[in-house]
């Protein structure tokens, strides 16, 4: 994703130096951008606004703003880039980076929990998410998204479900809330997130996107957790809430079914 | 929402007055919580909703006697925060703070809370059930999702009272105030509650033409040792699996005598009187304990997934017997 984001974005800075080049003189290395203006090495206040440039794209037509698009983007993109032709000035650009293999982001969960053997309620008492994304760009929408993921993931552990009554096939949780998403109790209050910065050379920003990982860790690492609290053996299902617990402990064997239908 | 009549008389005589008049037409509405569900599902479709929102003499908590009374419009925040209730009859404000989440008890009332419906999924999904005045019980099924279910007490619906504040208010020895066009009757907290075998179309004693209209809190259990726990799948905007309310007097570790009372494992709270009178001038040993919760299962009779609350409610009593220092 970053790489196509990288080539899309480099196309429109060329089409903004290539404007003002063509409208003020020069060649277009000449220019450069910042604050929201494409200008001259130098002269920071002068040239064209993005605005301004953006008019003289629609004006221009042709690929500045969209209405030819390069032969080598994937179908998809060129549609996307019909419906939005003369709307501004378009970067549009395939992905031609050079790739050594694949890389994939990883996000690893650590979760402590603590089961009351009475009751059979389980309680998340600290966790933390590591990611390994690549270069952080913006690390307030990654923590977001590290914490937010395990939150998914961890309700998923500890609470959420699907209420379905399998003998009529009609959904019982008709309300979202009725489904018993995490709340912001169910998690503890020294929750943390970090990530590895580690740039990935086969990225030119280095950076490689996060997604959905997270919820996989937070439900992994809570449920790990209740094994290691209470035996393997205590659970063939999630979410582990406190009936399936105590009675495991109660009975010395489970005394539910195991997941078959994601209900 | 379906299309209703909406009246909101500021007095409890002109509220009094709205009902008589309408008779079973009326949908009384406190602070909605319970209401809107039913309503926007359009499985209730009252042609009157009467609005008590501006009927201020049913707000407030005020000193009477020995104890409190609170009026039943006061919202569960206020009486959380209350300091009178605070300060004597601690269990109630956490009973009332374990009640769904900060927004609904800001609005919802402490009398809607007690009288509020149960929340059996067929029910409430408007099934046509025995509660609903149909020929058969949806949950009691060997397949049917009733791990929210009764264990004592069943009688054809094994639906639960899902009330947070309930076993608090009986084990204060709470009385209800309920009036009418034709007077004012008041009501134990024990006896306020009624089972399937009483009046399966109903959680309460509430005929219609009737408003709860104040809680009494006697001096009674006033100051002495709390317990409340509430066992629920999240930690907030949840109902209760099981929860349990306690009020000891004690000397030393002898308890000189005693209130407890359960919900969520029948269709009322109940006040575990075999339990009280067992623990009556005993010390609070683990046999008293291992007997006391004992007692409280007698008789209990699992669903198919809801046999959990059989040793979760033996554990819980003996935890409010215990008390927040043995755990």
């Amino acid at each position: 994703m970053t790489r196509a984001n990288h080539a899309g974005a480099m196309d429109a800075k060329r089409k903004l130096q290539q404007i003002a080049a063509m409208d003020l003189g020069g060649s277009p290395d000449d220019y450069e951008l910042g604050g929201e203006r494409v200008h001259r090495r130098g002269s920071p206040g002068g040239g064209l606004t993005y605005a301004q440039a953006a008019r003289r794209a629609i004006q221009l037509g042709g690929t500045f703003d969209g209405h030819s698009v390069p032969d080598d983007v994937n179908p998809m993109t060129k549609t996307s880039a019909g419906v939005l032709a003369g709307l501004g000035l378009m970067g549009v650009a395939k992905d031609t980076y050079p790739r050594d293999g694949d890389t994939y982001s990883f996000v690893i969960g650590f979760a402590e929990v603590e089961v009351d053997v009475e009751t059979g309620k389980v309680s998340l008492v600290d966790f933390l998410s590591v990611g390994d994304v690549g270069r952080v760009i913006n690390p307030r929408s990654l923590m977001a998204q590290l914490n937010g993921g395990s939150c998914l993931g961890i309700a998923h552990a500890l609470c959420q479900k699907w209420v379905i009554d399998p003998q009529y096939g009609l959904t019982l949780a008709r309300r979202f809330h009725y489904s018993k998403p995490l709340t912001i109790l169910d998690v503890p209050v020294n929750m943390e997130a970090m990530a590895l910065d580690m740039p990935d050379p086969e990225t030119p920003v280095g950076a490689r996107g996060v997604g959905e990982p997270p919820v996989g860790a937070g439900y992994g690492a809570v449920m790990n957790a209740i094994a290691d609290a209470v035996g393997t053996d205590v659970f063939r299902r999630a979410p582990v809430t406190a009936d399936i617990v105590l009675m495991s402990l109660e009975h010395g064997k489970r005394m539910h079914d195991p997941l078959r239908a994601h209900l | 929402m379906p299309a209703f009549e909406l009246l909101q008389p500021a007095s409890i005589a002109d509220a009094l007055e709205l009902l008589d008049r309408h008779g079973p037409s009326a949908w009384v509405l406190a602070g909605g919580l319970d209401s809107f569900d039913w309503l926007k599902d359009r499985i209730k479709r009252p042609s009157v909703v009467v609005d008590l929102s501006g009927v201020v003499e049913m707000k407030g908590v005020r000193p009477r006697g020995e104890g409190l009374e609170i009026g039943a419009m006061t919202t569960l925040t206020d009486v959380v925060r209350h300091p009178m209730v605070e300060q004597r009859f601690g269990i109630l404000t956490n009973a009332a703070e374990a009640a769904a989440s900060p927004q609904i008890r800001n609005q919802g009332t402490i009398g809607g809370n007690v009288s509020q419906d149960t929340r059996c999924w067929y029910y409430r999904a408007g099934w046509s059930c025995y509660r609903a005045g149909g020929n058969i019980c949806y949950a009691d099924t060997p397949q049917a999702i009733n791990r929210e279910h009764a264990i004592l007490g069943a009688d054809r619906c094994v639906a639960v009272s899902p009330s947070d504040t309930a076993p608090a208010l009986v084990a204060l020895d709470a009385e209800m105030v309920i009036r009418s066009k034709a007077g004012e009757r008041v009501v134990p907290a024990e006896d306020y509650f009624i089972g399937p075998g009483t009046d399966i179309t109903r959680m309460t004693v509430l005929r219609t033409g009737e408003l709860l209209v104040a809680i009494r809190i006697p001096g009674t259990w006033a100051g002495s040792t709390f317990y409340f726990e509430k066992v629920a799948d999240r930690n907030v905007w949840d109902f209760p699996l099981v929860n349990v309310a306690s009020a000891m007097v004690l000397s030393g570790n002898t308890v000189q005598r005693m209130r407890i009372a359960v919900n969520g494992v029948a269709a009322r709270p109940l006040r575990l009187v075999a339990v009280e009178d067992a623990m009556r001038g005993k010390a609070r040993t683990d046999d008293a304990l291992t007997a006391a919760g004992e007692l409280a299962i007698q008789g209990a009779v699992p669903l198919q997934f809801n046999a959990y609350k059989v040793p979760l409610l033996r554990n819980l009593v003996k935890r409010a017997i215990r008390g927040a220092e043995g755990t």
